[in-house]
């Protein structure tokens, strides 16, 4: 399996390195006891069979990057087969939570453009784990699949379909070469900034490979 | 929110005002107006806190590569990398010194 971006890993927490080549350094305590899965990182891992990982903490301040063998992984799940499943019909606080309510609003309009769209950030990591993330001031965050080039115009009509929730709204798009914003691409900078593997760039094209 | 000011010695040259970045997780938003002193004034609003050292380290050493002209810079971070925030704060510096004239990227 080719893990990608916000893609949530199963690993053995022990397995887990602070460098690709480097097994020996310890990482601190509460990465190595703690428990749930990981999150892969955009970044591209020069060794073989290493993936870039980011670790949840209790605290918002615990977050570490770690790496992980390919081989330690037990399952992972990805932000569209979260979404397939739809978990918010089930979620305690659906009728309550504006994150919950936009997202109810929200996924059958994705689903009525054939949209291949998933769910990242604090909310698929509850979602995945049961693990209560969720606050009142809570983003909704979620990733579109674009494998091919959508104009600035039709990226504005998108935007404007979603309509107004009652949440902050964070779509990134998932082009061939990293991430982009959707309401950024809609709106009127000449450049936008694209997040690959190689670190972020400004790009007027975000569809076309980098040149340099 | 932590609210940061750094204050750094400036030249003054014409400005465009500007508005770049987007308002989301990694990233941040950065404003550039025009200002009458002779100084740059950055503030910073950010979600990360206890960064004030990063954040003085990471303007020191924009200033060795730009030498900041005199303006107002308003901040909004939220929890970006320091490789976003220089891209963010290169491209809105980029376009408040275009003379072309315009006013937004």
């Amino acid at each position: 399996m080719n893990w990608c971006p916000h893609d949530l890993l199963w690993v053995t927490r022990t397995d887990l390195q602070c460098a690709p080549d480097d097994s020996d350094t310890l990482l601190p305590r509460w990465v190595r006891d703690g428990q749930g899965p990981v999150v892969v990182r955009r970044e591209r891992v020069p060794t073989r069979g290493m993936i870039a990982v980011g670790v949840r903490g209790q605290q918002k301040s615990e977050r570490q990057a770690a790496y992980i063998a390919r081989r330690s992984v037990a399952t992972g799940l990805t932000p569209y087969e979260l979404a397939a499943s739809r978990p918010w019909l089930r979620h305690p606080l659906r009728t309550s939570h504006p994150v919950l309510q936009t997202l109810a609003d929200l996924a059958p309009r994705l689903d009525a453009k054939d949209l291949h769209w998933g769910i990242t950030g604090s909310l698929g990591y509850e979602f995945a784990t049961g693990e209560s993330q969720l606050r009142p001031e809570s983003d909704l965050d979620l990733i579109i699949r674009a494998p091919n080039p959508l104009t600035r115009c039709e990226a504005a009509a998108l935007l404007t379909q979603l309509g107004n929730s009652t949440c902050r709204l964070d779509i990134q798009l998932e082009t061939p070469d990293g991430a982009i914003a959707l309401a950024e691409w809609a709106g009127r900078s000449p450049r936008v900034m694209i997040r690959t593997a190689e670190g972020p760039r400004l790009s007027a094209e975000p569809w076309q490979p980098a040149t340099n | 929110m932590d609210t940061l000011l750094f204050l750094r010695p400036a030249r003054a040259v014409p400005l465009n005002r500007t508005l770049v970045g987007y308002v989301g997780s990694g990233d941040l938003e950065v404003m550039i107006d025009r200002t009458d002193g002779h100084q740059a004034e950055i503030h910073i609003r950010t979600s990360t806190q206890g960064s004030e050292a990063r954040w003085q380290q990471l303007i020191e050493r924009m200033e060795v590569d730009h030498p900041l002209p005199a303006m107002r810079m308003d901040i909004h971070d939220f929890a970006a990398t320091p490789g976003v925030i220089r891209l963010r704060i290169e491209q809105a510096l980029e376009l408040a010194l275009d003379n072309r004239g315009n006013t937004h990227d």
